[in-house]
């Protein structure tokens, strides 16, 4: 079985790791894969949701 | 700072691993780029089965990612359904990676057209799992099934929703 390549979905470029993948400086994007400017320009509202109904969660 | 997070998909025998996917283009080609024009299904045929998962590339200083909701909004072409591993109870654990196919998935849970009122896909094979450090959910497995009277395509929205802890 040929071994699993990574590609990042914006720039296409290909990795054999997924570290490899996430520390990569994308040339769309302009950040890292981790950086959460890649969730695209709705990353703020993305997360703080998220946030919140974790929040709501833990009060139940 | 909160998490980072993105929709992979894998394809292909070697389970290609494509990230930060924008869409899902469903279709008779084994891609993450598939353009259902150029690839259309024959009614009564299926799509490739799509295996994609929530991957958190960052916790950003959070403890916790959990309680993982799939769904989709908006009506399939004709009388076609949409089929998933995705359930809130009976959960079968994390699917196995397989080469996608275009016969009839084995995965026969109806893709809700509304957000669950649970969990109903796992990490780490369980509905009740967490990532508590970087890492991806179990796969969500999904096939649209046309119906031989079915003339046209459609477009809809896939929703994936996490919850986070600070």
């Amino acid at each position: 079985m040929e071994e699993q390549k990574h590609v990042c979905a914006r720039c296409g470029n290909e990795f054999v790791s997924e570290t490899d993948y996430v520390n990569h400086d994308c040339n769309v994007t302009g950040v890292k894969p981790s950086d959460p400017v890649s969730m695209g320009p709705a990353y703020e509202v993305i997360q703080a949701k998220a946030l919140e109904r974790g929040a709501a969660r833990a009060e139940q | 700072m909160a998490a980072t997070v993105e929709i992979d998909e894998a394809n292909t025998v070697s389970e290609t691993l494509s990230h930060g996917i924008s869409d899902t283009d469903m279709g008779t080609a084994d891609s993450a780029t598939v353009d259902p024009v150029a690839n259309p299904v024959i009614p009564g045929s299926n799509t490739y089965e799509k295996y994609q998962k929530i991957h958190v590339t960052n916790m950003g200083g959070s403890s916790k990612i959990d309680n993982l909701r799939v769904w989709r909004t908006g009506s399939l072409g004709g009388a076609a359904t949409h089929k998933t591993n995705a359930r809130t109870t009976s959960y079968a654990g994390a699917a196995t990676y397989a080469t996608p196919v275009t016969t009839t998935s084995s995965y026969t849970q109806t893709m809700p057209t509304s957000e669950p009122g649970s969990a109903n896909l796992g990490i780490g094979g369980s509905l009740s799992g967490s990532l508590t450090s970087t890492g991806s959910s179990d796969y969500l497995v999904h096939q649209i099934q046309t119906n031989a009277s079915d003339t046209a395509g459609s477009t809809s929205t896939m929703n994936y929703e996490y919850d986070e802890t600070a």
